[in-house]
């Protein structure tokens, strides 16, 4: 997680002003945090997912009588934890106190914040163009798994069991999938920005 | 230790953390690598980078297709909330209705979303309700009308509903329990035909993947328009009336198969549960699944809307049987086994999909 300042702001916003930007803002914040929380315990895709928009519309539809949450990072927590564990429904009042073995056992999930050291700015969006371009046509399940692969860095065994597939298939799935992004992009593309930013990698680290 | 192709980097756990900045160790490790292989530097980082910004799209794709699927639940319920009070599902659901002095009415039926009615333009329907497979829904409309809403259904509300007269729309199938006001007619429309309430409970289906379309009434009365047909049918207390979409070669290769007609047309009575007997056209609403010599492929489509799975049939497998039976909380795996009883097959479940073998 990034730090708490911003989000708590957002919250107030969210509560105070019902501000649908402040919302989804809130909504960004979290997806991966929870995607990657519910994966790890073992639910499926489709569950996680599901469970992270329903408790999402519950704020939404209860935006007026969540002002007295002092600790949204700690409700949030809370609240999608209990969700996907006992199904929707969620209890009116929730402890805010966080669950200390909850706390422990998840608190490493950082996202990735790369893009700063990651080429110049340029290079590194005219690449990013071409690989998302070849994303778009990634069919769901493949996609998803990539996404529980390269941003959420589940262990392949955990991204099996996710999606009830063997991990066979799942690092299948996986160089397949980039093979088909490497040859779709134009080798000399990548190679020259490469060699520039290989370069100063090493210079730096 | 250097590993020299894709493949072998992108399996190894530590040059995924590497590349995400996970874990401090493996970045060391990896960064030493690049530097002591020169020759394959460029391989790796290539590879990184391409790590790197495929994962950084995905949470893009990611976040836009779980913000639009979220922005639209949260658009279908405020139009909900402003023309109905949504209530959440009980136990009870059954009770309470039955304890209500209002006429019943239950309804299964498929219309058209743009569906015109008596020659005016189409209506628009600004407010809906949508289930999914697996998810039923209980609704108070503004009139006081309870409907229960089954899975993968999509009921409208008509604009100006209640003001002189209450019309909705239905795709899929529903319990009405409807609040009686006789100078405000209650009309379901669907695809085949409309149903008035008159002070009456029956039970129409109707789903537009379905070839069948029925309404059964359980009390009172109602009556039906036959759009194609152009008739009018009154039903009486525990009577249904089946209509079938003729789609040659579909259902009539199964019924040459079994040599019995699955499924008769016209005014016929309603069906009875020789266990409990309940009525099998409204079991949906007390969570019970139910068959009644019924065909393979209709208990197939029935499991796919009641579990939000998907199966698939494969061409071997002979539909010979008729099913009946009831199952009330119990999962679909419990269901299959009770079904490979009466004709042995095997299935195979990954995900929401599953595939029945001879």
């Amino acid at each position: 997680m990034r730090n708490d300042v911003p989000i708590n702001y957002c919250w107030q916003d969210f509560v105070r002003n019902e501000s649908r930007d402040a919302y989804y803002e809130l909504y960004r914040h979290y997806y991966a945090y929870l995607s990657y929380i519910g994966l790890k315990k073992g639910f499926s895709t489709e569950v996680v997912k599901d469970t992270i928009n329903d408790v999402f519309l519950y704020l939404w539809e209860k935006r007026r009588s969540l002002q007295h949450i002092h600790h949204p990072h700690n409700y949030l927590l809370t609240f999608f934890h209990r969700s996907i564990i006992n199904g929707m429904r969620p209890a009116s009042v929730l402890p805010e106190d966080i669950n200390e073995a909850l706390q422990g056992e998840y608190g490493a999930f950082a996202e990735p914040s790369f893009e700063q050291n990651l080429l110049d700015k340029e290079s590194r969006e005219r690449l990013a163009a071409l690989v998302n371009r070849h994303l778009n046509y990634l069919p769901r399940q493949q996609r998803e798994i990539m996404y529980q692969k390269f941003y959420l860095g589940l262990s392949y065994a955990e991204i099996a069991s996710a999606n009830r597939l063997s991990v066979n298939t799942v690092y299948n799935t996986v160089y397949a999938a980039m093979q088909k992004l490497r040859t779709s992009i134009p080798a000399s593309a990548v190679a020259s920005l490469i060699s520039l930013f290989a370069i100063l990698h090493l210079f730096f680290s | 230790m250097l590993h020299q192709n894709d493949e072998e980097l992108l399996a190894d756990e530590s040059f995924i953390n590497y590349c995400l900045e996970r874990n401090e160790a493996d970045m060391h490790a990896w960064m030493q690598i690049v530097r002591d292989n020169p020759e394959t530097a460029a391989r790796i980082e290539e590879l990184r980078t391409l790590v790197i910004l495929a994962g950084k799209g995905l949470q893009n794709i990611e976040l836009k297709n779980q913000m639009a699927k979220l922005g639209r639940r949260i658009e279908l319920a405020e139009e909900a909330v402003a023309s109905a009070k949504p209530v959440s599902i009980t136990r009870s659901v059954n009770r309470k209705l039955i304890a209500a002095a209002a006429c019943f009415l239950l309804i299964a039926a498929t219309t058209t979303y743009y569906f015109v009615r008596s020659g005016k333009s189409p209506a628009s329907y600004r407010s809906s309700y949508i289930t999914q497979p697996a998810e039923k829904k209980s609704l108070v409309l503004s009139d006081g009308t309870k409907v229960i809403l089954n899975a993968d259904s999509k009921l409208s509300i008509a604009p100006g509903f209640g003001q002189e007269e209450r019309r909705v729309q239905l795709d899929g199938e529903a319990f009405f329990d409807v609040a009686h006001n006789a100078s405000k007619p209650f009309v379901v429309h669907t695809a085949r035909m409309d149903v008035k309430v008159l002070g009456t409970a029956f039970n129409v289906k109707a789903y537009a993947t379905d070839d069948l379309f029925e309404t059964a009434l359980i009390r009172g009365s109602v009556e039906l328009s036959l759009k194609k047909e152009k008739k009018t049918v009154m039903l009486r207390p525990n009577e249904k009336y089946v209509l079938r979409e003729i789609r040659p070669g579909v259902a009539l290769a199964e019924e040459s198969i079994t040599g019995r007609k699955t499924h008769s047309e016209g005014l016929l009575p309603v069906k009875i549960d020789k266990v409990d007997t309940s009525i099998v056209e409204v079991s949906w609403t007390e969570n019970k699944i139910a068959f009644a010599d019924e065909p393979f492929a209709q208990v197939v489509k029935k499991l796919e809307r009641w579990y939000g799975v998907s199966i698939i049939v494969d061409d071997d497998v002979l539909p010979g049987n008729l099913y009946t039976g009831s199952f009330r909380n119990e999962s679909i795996e419990d269901v299959l086994s009770a079904l490979q009883f009466s004709r042995p097959f095997t299935y195979k479940k990954e995900n929401d999909v599953i595939r029945i073998s001879k």
